[in-house]
């Protein structure tokens, strides 16, 4: 019996090392054994850039959204918010990895507003979809833990609350989940985008709704995101949707000039072109209509 | 049969614990260059080889302050990154700041652009692999 276990572990122990040699995160390979790979080379270099794209992707965080709420001098609004007691009742890979990123962006209003006992509770409500979805990175009973003893502590929480799901979406890409993490992302940025919606609508005029606009950039840049994954039917429910809200959003006009870099007094480099994106006030109502169709349907 | 799948689950492991190099590498050496920003939820790390290139296309913001890290492994040379309007206008290259890793801007207006990242091939009997991380960072 020890034989086969000693056995066993050998071919463990040889495979191991040629899995270090193709992806440790630091390591040397020898151009002698180069040219046999050559004639494969094009077309795994092709596979290589395919798989970058997946992981490499970039949207701005829920966060920055609710910080422009609190920043124009709104309150904080419970109701709006996706209720935690609905957390059991989501079924299935799609549905429970879109709320999580409904939550997290929850999360993150309720941070940016300093609501400690409610941040507490959606974390519970994240970290219960996690588990059911057996993620055990980012989101974790040590997270809670640091987060009940950073109570009182407005920016720690929301370094916390940041940190978790970065790390939450790192876990994912790196467990060959990169769907369920485009999921997450999408649902973050649906939630940001219908509370600011929510706002923009009692304002008037304000960087809200101009910040609403904007996300005809965003948008384009999480579909883009969603066509370097090739017929994922996982994928299929929340592209059709993004599509929708996209049709809406096509609808604002963004005028840019060439881009000018310079200097503040600061020293710090400015970047900036001009650039403007304006939305009509039917256009904001019929984005408003499709965003919340799109979102009841994922939080009922 | 049994043994077979004994292999088969040791191997996923460490497939895994390798793959999570770059997550450590991202915590521990490339988060820390964010101090005093807010982190983006974003997660970009993977494997580069020398040679290897990829590019992210990012919004940012109007009005607000961002830091870029970006930051491969100790065993790669410098990487270099470049910032891009979507027109491809070089904004910035941190091949003419010293390959310094962390790139500090404001944004005017919201605008999306382009972070190039490349490292480079040395051309040495050795070709090196290892984790490259772009994070991005914003404060108001």
């Amino acid at each position: 019996m020890k034989t086969k276990i000693l056995s066993v572990l050998m071919v463990v122990v040889i495979l191991a090392g040629y899995m270090n040699l193709t992806s440790c995160s630091g390591c040397q390979k020898t151009k002698q054994d180069q040219p046999a790979m050559d004639n494969k080379k094009d077309s795994m270099d092709q596979a290589r850039v395919e798989q970058l794209k997946k992981i490499f992707f970039n949207i701005p965080s829920p966060v920055e959204m609710a910080s422009l709420i609190k920043k124009e001098g709104f309150s904080y609004d419970k109701k709006l918010l996706n209720k935690v007691e609905s957390v059991d009742t989501y079924m299935g890979e799609a549905k429970q990895a879109v709320n999580l990123g409904i939550y997290g962006a929850d999360l993150s209003y309720a941070s940016i507003f300093d609501q400690k006992q409610e941040c507490m509770k959606y974390f519970a409500a994240a970290k219960k979809l996690a588990t059911a979805m057996s993620i055990d990175g980012g989101i974790n009973d040590s997270i809670v833990a640091k987060l009940a003893e950073q109570q009182e502590n407005r920016d720690s929480i929301l370094k916390i609350v940041t940190s978790a799901y970065a790390d939450l979406n790192g876990y994912l890409k790196e467990n060959n989940r990169v769907e369920v993490s485009a999921l997450v992302i999408s649902g973050g940025w649906l939630e940001a985008l219908y509370l600011s919606l929510t706002y923009a609508e009692k304002s008037n005029g304000s960087a809200i709704k101009t910040r609403v606009a904007e996300q005809k950039m965003v948008l384009e840049n999480l579909l883009n995101y969603y066509s370097s994954f090739a017929d994922r039917p996982v994928l299929n429910e929340m592209k059709s949707d993004l599509l929708a809200i996209q049709k809406v959003l096509n609808q604002v006009e963004i005028t840019a000039q060439k881009t000018t870099v310079t200097k503040a007094d600061d020293g710090v480099m400015v970047i900036g072109n001009g650039g403007k994106a304006e939305m009509k006030d039917d256009t904001m109502k019929a984005l408003m209509d499709v965003v919340k169709q799109i979102r009841t349907k994922y939080i009922s | 049969m049994k043994k077979i799948a004994i292999v088969i689950l040791a191997l996923l492991a460490i497939g895994t614990i390798t793959q999570a190099q770059c997550r450590a590498f991202t915590k521990n050496r490339v988060l820390p260059n964010l101090l005093g920003y807010i982190q983006n939820e974003n997660y970009n790390a993977a494997l580069f080889m020398e040679g290897d290139e990829s590019e992210v296309l990012m919004t940012f913001y109007g009005g607000k302050n961002y830091r870029l890290v970006v930051m491969g492994h100790p065993v790669l040379p410098d990487v270099e990154f470049e910032v891009l309007d979507t027109n491809d206008e070089l904004l910035y290259s941190n091949k003419n700041a010293e390959n310094k890793t962390v790139f500090d801007f404001r944004m005017a207006n919201t605008q999306q652009l382009k972070v190039r990242v490349k490292v480079p091939d040395t051309g040495g009997t050795l070709v090196h692999q290892g984790c490259v991380t772009i994070v991005a960072g914003h404060k108001e």
